[in-house]
């Protein structure tokens, strides 16, 4: 038999790597220049023609226009990214798409065979559209069938392959741009992720960022030269301000001081201006440090999570670029105590893991053609076997093909090809099946012959005669990263399949729709949006797409309430699709709309942190007022979150679209941290309101209010106690509601009421849509108030609350949802 | 000779006639009939068929087919129910249910518009044609919709396959004011509904259905009686049975009713054999799980007695020091506290699995055995879920009419009786306090849609309907002041 | 609003022992032996495979439902939840009593009272 190919790729933000596996060894494929890294680069010159790796990388400082990189980042975006020279604009998947091919071709040179299916890994935290967008790059590279795995399981697998131990073991994988801890389990063999963590944007290339802030802050001491991120006149020399920094950080890992020198750097309205300072390992140690210590805090937020002590770890395997830094080293360790798992290269140990999954997967890379064996002679046998197994005794199940002709065996056999082994004789079950379970040698290939006997004895030949089960660490099916689920009309959501649940997954849900769809009409739409994320309000999860029912496609107008049955299926590459069962009318609709992560543009995300701040300082205020301690530390942290945004912001005014998806990313966090801040003040305001308000409507009821209606108001009243004492906030807000309105009720029936509302209501006549309708009301509500009818007034007062503003609307935060 | 020719000429201008003086006549009494076929059925029918048929009588065979076209004209509703409805020609029948207007009182075009309907509902294999037809008789009932245009677009619905929209137009008929409700739409929706409860064995709806439904009252009562027998209630006798048999007048139609009626002997309710395992299950956990799972298989009418029962057994168990050795002992190696933990979230789960239950079954919650921490878990749960749909109902319906975007009428009266019917079930099952809630959230949104549809959109028969069923909310649950506005309301007419 | 839309016995008919036709006694290793044998099974459509035994009767048993039960036995937490919920083995005597019968249907009912053409 010839030895399998299983192939494993990292596809990484700066650099690019790829592995393969034979089922005993691995390998590391060698670029053109022979090395394992392959720089993610990308260039297209003036005749159209692709450069790739190193050669483009070299020349990224003096052709950006028509030089790509970091073009991870902005995968599943519809950002495209322009080349200038060939007049051509391309999708991030396309250029990621060069890459691999270029990888492709590498393996090609190093082991003679073009492989057709191949794993790729992504970080824990992409989301659907950025998987989708990967397997779509694999696709155009010429991969037929691709895998995806997330880079900390990746790297655990080959981390876990080489060494032997059990326990609890901490990847903490910092790349260029990503940032992934995640925390695995390894008993039995088994490996396990209990669970993931990380930061999409942070890397290597914050740290590079951070440094380019302290020179220019410097520039601004000792020149007073002010250069602005924002300011598009600056953006290419501060490209090559970043490129110089990040080999001079590279550098200072080996040595202590280093000068940087960029002459003529900025063009200012005073001239040029030099840059020339000197590094030392120190100032970028304090330039980088609140990066790092960002980083441990997640790693340490992870270990809370599960109830873990740093002490409990076993070992922690570090993976990419800038864990070289021997300060973070230092300061990683510091933190969480656990010794660095040795001898494992961190650049490479992704791809590596990758390879290993592909053979657990099955995923062998050889093309059809060559893994075509001279046609097999024998009865045809379809069997069922893991191609890699942690279990020693797995099993084996086979079934005799229909409809194939030669004679037929009574009895099947295992027999182990060092013939250690060998099963029992193994008669066939009435569907000619069979179920055996063998024997593996630990940390090897193992071998199988299969053997057949007719009744009579004799051995019947069987096709394939055998087969080979690599034994060693698996990990059966790759975990999703974050719960899909579909956002309801009241903002919840209704979660389909949970963080951590095996690919591929389907699941259906019966909804109900919200509204009527008219037959026929186009602009009646029935959306059902589809969310990513772990939060509990659908506005603070991502939406990821969005299944439509259209009037122009139903057969009968669709009522209210009507039931659909949704179906969500994933498959192991990320893609999504859903269907929708309308079974009233019999009809189901099929297209997903839009799976792209939404843009950024400056002048939404402007937008959001207006309003971010907004509620921010309206949350302070109420937090001081009720002394909540809690809650003030906790909006200190959003404070910090928020001058980060700001500085994104600013950044992607000034052309940087990653910067962009950053601070989308960052408002929706800081969202969600807003919101939790306020569910801890919700409670007590909320007894307070309601102690307030039963005094209130117990005396005015007890004075107007008829004897039906004191009955019902001491029900009510009994009702809030319960759920008072119950915590029930949602139940409390309901019985308050009624108390308010039986109040209410008996308020009104007091002469003077109206007066008093039409006082409150004129002195807010300034906050109504239409201030000169408003003022026109109130001179008409004076004159009524001084005639005495109170008719009219009541009449004025209503129309005056018709143009004060109301409340925001729930439902168009839900993506605007129609289903319940 | 009679003069057929002047007869359908007269016809012919009396319709466009009428037809031009629909606005006025309309504004004079909204609830009149249009008379003119009636006038012409005393003046020109009658006296010319009993002419031609005194001279068939004096052996004049010429007459014969003139007595049957006059005696045809004379019956038109007879004529189309029992010749072209089971026919099913939607056209011809829905001709001479234009002719029967005197049965469709102040709702001809919805009579026409059910006549059609109906024909296509018993049409072998309706053409595009006749659909559309019968879609186009419908939109000329709708404005402005009224009883017998509703039961018409159930039947409708009905043709379509969609019986569960047919069941809520069918029923909700005996919403509406009598005086935009004709009879002969109330009876046949009733009978419809009878028919449709029976097919599907609802026997119990049956009960309800004929009690609340008009138009129709022997045939209703003698399914009601079948009913109870069917369901072994106490005191269903066959006297009963047989006297309302008799009088409905339907003795071929109703024959196997009444003969399966006859033959079921009343039986006493017997109690479920829930002890079945007790013996089998030794411990608690197991215990509670059987209990729980032998929901699956209670009969109707023993609901609430089976949840207390699984209730209590959860209590017990979750409460029990062996249960929680047991939950520690398979919690090794996840943490000290998981056992504690996983019997929290287990009663959580459970909760929640009897709530979605008891809501599945419509058990009545004040049936439930009080005392019980599980049982109280679970009403609250049944309450809460039951508000919160209504609740987001109200909301959407708010958003909407912010918006003001219009529906087709029997459109705006299913989605009120989308609601309503929301609100019935969580009064049925949670009582007064869920039916107050259910009042208050719906009250401003209902009462804003029915102004709406009377005012702007001349939708009045709907419109009286819901503020008819709001009138009897508030009576109960409702302050003084909405008394008196639904009152005002439904006053106004319809 | 999240209760009607779950299926009422999900946790009895979903439960991942009873998928995996496991006790809440075994070990790791025989949940990934099991549920690799179980995979193998269906993906050759064997009708050995095709059904598990619930306390609320049969249920068709799928890959899906296979690997999803797996990933939820790995996890201790998720297993500790199905252990107990699977305390109760399938096919206990509860499990067989059958349905109180309802009184039958009328289903022609409708053909009687002239709503639908017989035949
Ligand atoms: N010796 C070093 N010291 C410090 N930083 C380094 C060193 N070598 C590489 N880096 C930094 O590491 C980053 C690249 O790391 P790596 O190749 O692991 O990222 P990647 O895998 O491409 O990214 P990602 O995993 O986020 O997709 C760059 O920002 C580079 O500046
Ligand atoms: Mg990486």
């Amino acid at each position: 038999m010839a030895t399998p190919l299983y192939v494993g790729i990292d596809l990484g933000t700066t650099n690019s790597t790829a592995a393969a596996f034979d089922g005993e060894k691995l390998t590391l494929i060698r670029n053109a220049q022979g090395a394992n890294l392959t720089p993610s680069v990308v260039r297209i010159d003036a005749r159209g023609a692709v450069t790739v790796g190193d050669r483009a990388r070299r020349l990224i400082d003096s052709d950006p226009q028509n030089t790509r990189s970091e073009f991870k980042r902005l995968m599943g975006t519809s950002q495209a990214l322009e080349f200038a020279a060939a007049k051509l604009s391309k999708k991030p998947e396309e250029l990621a798409a060069e890459v691999l091919k270029s990888l492709r071709k590498d393996v090609e040179q190093q082991l003679g065979v073009a492989p057709t299916c191949a794993v790729i890994s992504v970080p824990a935290l992409f989301e659907l559209p950025q998987s989708a967008a990967t397997s779509e790059a694999a696709r155009l590279a010429g991969f037929s069938r691709v895998e995806l795995i997330q880079e900390p399981v990746a790297s655990a697998l080959a981390a876990g392959w080489s060494a032997n131990d059990e326990g609890s073991w901490l990847v903490y994988d910092l790349g260029g741009g990503t940032f992934d801890v995640s925390l695995l389990e390894t008993r039995d063999g088994l490996l396990r992720v209990v669970g993931h963590d990380g930061d999409n944007f942070l890397g290597g290339r914050d740290f590079d960022q951070a440094i380019v802030d302290e020179v220019l802050a410097e520039l601004l001491r000792t020149q007073g030269v002010d250069i602005r991120r924002a300011d598009p006149r600056h953006a290419t020399a501060l490209r090559k301000l970043k490129r110089a920094v990040e080999e001079a950080k590279i550098e200072l890992s080996r040595t202590d001081e280093l000068p940087l020198l960029v002459p003529g750097a900025f063009e200012t309205d005073n001239g040029p201006v030099d840059v020339d300072v000197v590094l030392t390992r120190a100032r970028v140690e304090a330039a980088c440090a609140p990066l790092v210590q960002r980083s441990i805090n997640v790693c340490l937020r992870l270990l809370a999570a599960h109830g873990l002590e740093p002490s409990q770890l076993g070992k922690v395997v570090l993976v990419g670029g800038p864990t070289a830094m021997p300060f973070l080293r230092s300061q990683v360790q510091a933190a969480l105590g656990a010794p660095f798992a040795t001898d494992l290269d961190p650049m490479t140990l992704v791809a590596q893991g990758a390879a290993l999954y592909a053979a657990s997967s099955g995923l062998d890379g050889r093309p059809a053609a060559s893994s075509a064996q001279p046609a097999p002679s024998g009865r045809k046998v379809w069997l069922q076997y893991p191609a890699m197994s942690s279990d020693l005794s797995p099993h084996v199940v086979g079934r005799l093909v229909e409809g194939d002709s030669g004679p037929k065996p009574a009895l099947v056999r295992l027999v182990r090809a060092d013939g250690g082994w060998s099963s029992p004789d193994s008669p066939l079950s009435a569907e000619g099946a069979f179920v055996l379970s063998v024997e593996l040698v630990p940390r090897k290939p193992n071998t199988f012959r299969l053997e057949g006997m007719g009744a009579d004895g004799k051995p019947v030949p069987l096709a394939p005669a055998s087969f080979t089960i690599v034994q060693g660490l698996t990990l059966s099916d790759p975990p999703l990263s974050r719960s899909i689920g579909v956002a309801l009309a009241n903002n919840a959501v209704r979660v389909y399949f949970e963080r951590g649940a095996p690919l591929p997954a389907r699941r259906t849900f019966r909804q109900r729709t919200v509204e009527a769809v008219a037959k026929g009409s186009t602009g009646n739409v029935l959306r059902i949006p589809i969310v990513q994320g772990e939060l509990e309000w659908a506005h603070l999860c991502r939406l990821v797409g969005a299944l439509e029912i259209r009037g122009d496609q139903l057969k009968a107008s669709l009522p209210a309430d009507a039931e659909v049955e949704l179906t969500l299926e994933l498959d192991r590459g990320g893609r999504l699709s859903a269907r929708a069962l309308v079974p009233a009318l019999g009809q189901v609709f099929e297209q997903v709309a839009q799976l792209q992560v939404p843009d950024a543009t400056p002048e939404s995300l402007q937008e959001g942190l207006t309003a971010a701040r907004e509620r921010l300082s309206m949350l302070r205020s109420s937090a001081f007022r009720r002394g909540a301690p809690g809650v003030v530390a906790s909006l200190s942290q959003a404070d910090q979150a928020l001058a980060e945004i700001e500085r994104d912001v600013e950044a992607a005014r000034g052309g940087d679209a990653d910067a962009g998806q950053k601070a989308r990313r960052g408002l929706l966090d800081l969202d969600a941290q807003l919101e939790q801040a306020e569910a801890g003040l919700r409670w007590p305001e909320l007894e307070e309101t309601v102690r307030e308000e039963l005094a209130v409507a117990s005396s005015w009821v007890a004075q107007f209010g008829s004897p039906a209606e004191q009955t019902l108001l001491d029900e009510a009243m009994k009702a809030c106690e319960r759920a008072r004492a119950g915590r029930q906030q949602v139940e409390l807000q309901r019985h308050l509601r009624s108390v308010r309105k039986l109040g209410n009720a008996a308020f009104y029936r007091h002469p003077s009421a109206w007066e008093w509302q039409f006082d409150s209501a004129s002195s807010r006549v300034s906050e109504a849509s239409d201030v000169s309708k408003a003022e026109e009301l109130v001179q008409r509500g004076r004159r009524a108030l001084e005639q005495q009818r109170r008719e009219e007034l009541r009449h004025v007062v209503e129309q005056l609350w018709r143009l004060l503003p109301e409340d925001a609307q729930e439902r168009r935060l839900a993506h605007d949802s129609g289903v319940r | 000779m009679i003069p057929f020719g002047a007869i359908i000429g007269v016809i012919v201008a009396l319709r466009l006639l009428s037809r031009n003086q629909e606005g006025q006549s309309q504004q004079a009494s909204p609830y009149a009939t249009n008379s003119s076929y009636l006038f012409l059925t005393i003046v020109l029918v009658i006296p010319s068929t009993l002419f031609t048929l005194f001279g068939l009588l004096a052996g004049v065979w010429f007459f014969a087919p003139f007595t049957l076209l006059g005696i045809a004209l004379c019956f038109p509703w007879t004529v189309a129910r029992h010749v072209f409805i089971p026919l099913g020609w939607p056209r011809w029948a829905s001709r001479f249910s234009y002719l029967a207007m005197m049965s469709w009182g102040s709702d001809a075009r919805g009579g026409q518009a059910l006549a059609a309907a109906w024909a296509l509902l018993r049409a072998r294999n309706p053409s595009a044609e006749a659909r559309a037809y019968v879609e186009a008789k419908l939109e000329a009932a709708d404005s402005p919709l009224r009883g017998a245009g509703i039961v018409a677009h159930g039947l409708m619905a009905a043709s379509r396959g969609d019986l569960e929209t047919a069941r809520v137009l069918c029923r909700s008929v005996s919403l509406l004011d009598r005086r935009v409700a004709p009879r002969l739409a109330r009876k046949l929706a009733l009978e419809w509904c009878l028919a449709d409860a029976a097919a599907h064995g609802r026997w119990r709806e049956v009960l309800v259905i004929s009690q609340k439904g008009s138009g129709s009252y022997s045939l209703a009562a003698f399914f009601r009686a079948s009913a109870r027998r069917l369901l072994a209630e106490p005191h269903a006798g066959r006297v009963v049975l047989i006297s309302w048999w008799v009088l409905a007048l339907r003795w071929w139609a109703t024959w196997p009713l009444l003969k399966r009626a006859w033959r079921t002997p009343p039986r006493r309710a017997s109690l479920l054999d829930l002890e079945a395992g007790e013996t089998q299950a030794a411990d608690r956990l197991a215990r509670a799980l059987e209990l729980h799972a032998a929901l699956a298989r209670v009969p109707a009418g023993h609901e609430a007695l089976a949840l207390s029962a699984a209730a209590v057994a959860w209590d017990e168990a979750l409460d029990s020091s062996k249960v929680h050795d047991l939950a520690a002992e398979r919690a090794q190696g996840v943490g000290p506290l998981a056992g504690a933990e996983a019997l929290d979230v287990l009663g959580d789960e459970v909760a929640e699995e009897l709530a979605a239950w008891a809501l599945a079954r419509e058990v009545k919650l004040a049936q439930l055995e009080p005392g019980s921490d599980m049982v109280e878990n679970v009403a609250y749960r049944v309450r809460n879920e039951l508000l919160e749909r209504i609740e987001s109902a109200a909301q959407d319906m708010t958003y909407r009419l912010a918006e003001r975007r219009p529906l087709p009428s029997e459109e705006e009266w299913r989605h009120f009786l989308a609601l309503q019917h929301q609100c019935t079930l969580a009064t049925s099952l949670g009582g007064l306090e869920v039916r107050r809630l259910a009042f208050d959230a719906v009250n401003v949104p209902l009462c804003n849609l029915g102004a709406w549809l009377f005012n702007e959109r001349q939708e009045k028969a709907i419109a009286n309907g819901m503020f008819r069923w709001l009138l009897e909310e508030s009576r109960d649950v409702g302050t003084e002041e909405d008394c008196r506005r639904y009152q005002n309301n439904v006053g106004c007419g319809a | 609003m999240s209760l009607s839309e779950k299926d009422v016995f999900a946790r009895l008919k979903e439960n991942a022992f009873h998928v995996l036709g496991l006790r809440p006694s075994c070990t790791r290793m025989e949940v990934e032996r099991e549920g690799q044998k179980l995979l193998a099974m269906l993906e050759l459509g064997l009708s050995e495979a095709a059904h598990y035994d619930t306390p609320v009767g049969r249920m068709p048993r799928t890959a899906e439902l296979v690997r999803a039960s797996m990933a939820t036995l790995r996890d201790p937490t998720t297993r500790l939840q199905h252990a107990l919920w699977a305390q109760l083995p399938p096919g206990t005597p509860a499990a067989q009593v059958p349905a109180k019968e309802e009184p039958a249907s009328w289903p022609e009912a409708p053909v009687r009272l002239g709503w639908r053409r017989p035949g």
